[in-house]
């Protein structure tokens, strides 16, 4: 027993340092770059889009504060809201134009975290922005300003895939929760036809669409098991390039498809996957929109 | 500056690891901690302030996840997590004018709000007295859009929605209950 267990000791700490070799291996610095104004471009739209402002009249009575609010009881004065919103769309766009990138970045994204946490303390706990909120963390540390920096490799990976591993982590984990709260029943009951039947009557645009995939059994339990099977599968994200291409697309359509029939917006999860899990650089170069030459130059600011 | 160290003072002993010294790292000069000898057990380069973010971010995200503890945006990630069922109850507010009543949207008063049944529920889980308020500020908000309403009633109906698929699907009434009514 002791000369077949020690092998199997020493496996777990060799996945773990596999792990981590991998999370801190080189990166590409010109596709760190890339995804940073990806995730700012995404930070500049939700900040500046949403009506913040619209929260301003709610009555203290209607506000239950997330945990880094609950120093104030109402929400805040409308021109401060208006203030964290013009200041987090130009830090936003400094990181696009590239000045000051990484504080820029940090600013940015304090800016959404103290709006999305507004909208976030009026009802039950909002999932909308939380997953960008969260997957950006690792690029709040300063990362290279210049694709040509000296020591870019090194500082360019880590954050994206540390990101890439909390997305996966947040998806399987929802997958997970539905299986801790309600087992294979979430699948095997008639659980996807009452969440249509409530969106066809909570939809202002488009009811016909939850109500159409409520009234065919064969649509919703399909759509059941595509969307439990994606949130478990989704680690393989990281694994293989068609598995990647596959689940990808699968988010992306079960996200718009919550969009159509619940009108709940997980755009910005659209965008997250889209920025973390495409090599734009690597695309790019295939479709010749960035010569290998200039790729070696290319100093983005 | 210590054999070693490419450069600065060394900042002291730690873990058995060997003297630390700080390195400037190459990549743009942000300063960190490491050996003498640079590379990790793993033959990798020191990360302290990565690996402690990204290993510090997966904690919190699987202590939030695991304990349902709400520090968001960390949270316990429950989409649609619980079963749905036919029979649901859903609380509304209920406008009274000398003409009509009618259900009160809240994005009429604030744009983009859509959480009131949940402010409700919170409300009447601290008390009745808590709910009398909340209908009170309910409706000072109201008459000024509406400036005939004479009272407000919160309420809480039980609905139940047919089984079979050919039936309309419109939720069948159970029960309608005022859980409390305040102005006029």
């Amino acid at each position: 027993v002791a000369v077949d267990s020690a092998p199997a000791r020493n496996r777990v700490p060799s996945r773990l340092t596999a792990i981590d070799r991998w999370i801190f291996a080189d990166g590409d610095p010109l596709r760190y770059l890339v995804v940073r104004r990806a995730l700012a471009a995404l930070l500049l739209v939700r900040i500046a889009t949403w009506r913040y402002h619209s929260y301003a009249d709610l009555p203290d009575e209607l506000v239950h504060h997330v945990w880094y609010w609950r120093w104030t009881d109402g929400m805040p004065h409308v021109g401060a809201m208006v203030a964290l919103q013009v200041l987090g769309a130009l830090a936003a766009l400094g990181v696009l134009v590239g000045r000051r990138p990484a504080a820029c970045f940090a600013v940015a994204w304090g800016c959404f975290l103290a709006l999305a946490g507004l909208r976030a303390g009026v009802g039950k706990v909002l999932h909308n922005d939380a997953m960008a909120l969260v997957a950006m963390v690792p690029f709040l540390v300063p990362g290279p300003a210049r694709a040509d920096d000296p020591g870019a490799a090194g500082r360019s990976g880590w954050p994206l895939r540390a990101a890439q591993l909390v997305v996966v982590l947040i998806y399987f984990t929802t997958g997970v929760q539905k299986l801790v709260h309600s087992g294979v029943e979430w699948v095997t009951s008639d659980n996807m036809r009452w969440i249509m039947e409530g969106g066809a009557a909570g939809a202002r645009l488009l009811p016909a669409v939850p109500e159409w995939i409520a009234s065919e059994p064969l649509l919703w339990r399909s759509a059941a098991v595509a969307l439990l099977g994606l949130e478990l599968a989704f680690p393989l994200v990281l694994v293989h390039r068609w598995a990647r291409r596959a689940l990808l697309a699968g988010v992306v359509t079960m996200h718009l498809l919550t969009l159509v029939t619940l009108e709940l917006d997980y755009l910005s999860w659209i965008a997250v996957d889209l920025a973390l899990f495409i090599d734009w650089v690597a695309l790019g170069e295939r479709r010749h929109y960035i010569g290998a030459s200039a790729r070696s130059r290319r100093a983005v600011a | 500056v210590i054999e070693g160290c490419p450069s600065r003072a060394p900042l002291g002993a730690s873990g058995g690891a060997g003297t630390v010294c700080a390195v400037e790292e190459a990549a743009g000069g942000s300063t960190s901690k490491g050996p003498a000898s640079g590379p990790n057990r793993w033959g990798r380069p020191r990360r302290r302030v990565p690996r402690a973010v990204v290993y510090g971010l997966l904690a919190v995200l699987v202590l939030a996840a695991t304990t349902g503890a709400e520090l968001w945006p960390f949270n316990s990630w429950q989409l649609f997590s619980h079963l749905r069922q036919p029979r649901q109850t859903a609380v509304a507010v209920v406008v009274e004018r000398p003409s009509a009543e009618e259900r009160l949207d809240p994005t009429m008063l604030w744009g983009e709000y859509r959480s009131l049944g949940h402010g409700i529920s919170r409300a009447h889980g601290k008390g009745q007295e808590a709910l009398g308020e909340l209908c009170d500020a309910l409706y000072a908000e109201v008459v000024g859009p509406v400036p005939d309403a004479t009272g407000l009633r919160i309420e809480r109906t039980t609905t139940v929605r047919p089984s079979d698929p050919g039936s309309g699907n419109r939720p069948r009434v159970l029960d309608r209950q005022v859980l409390t009514s305040c102005g006029g």
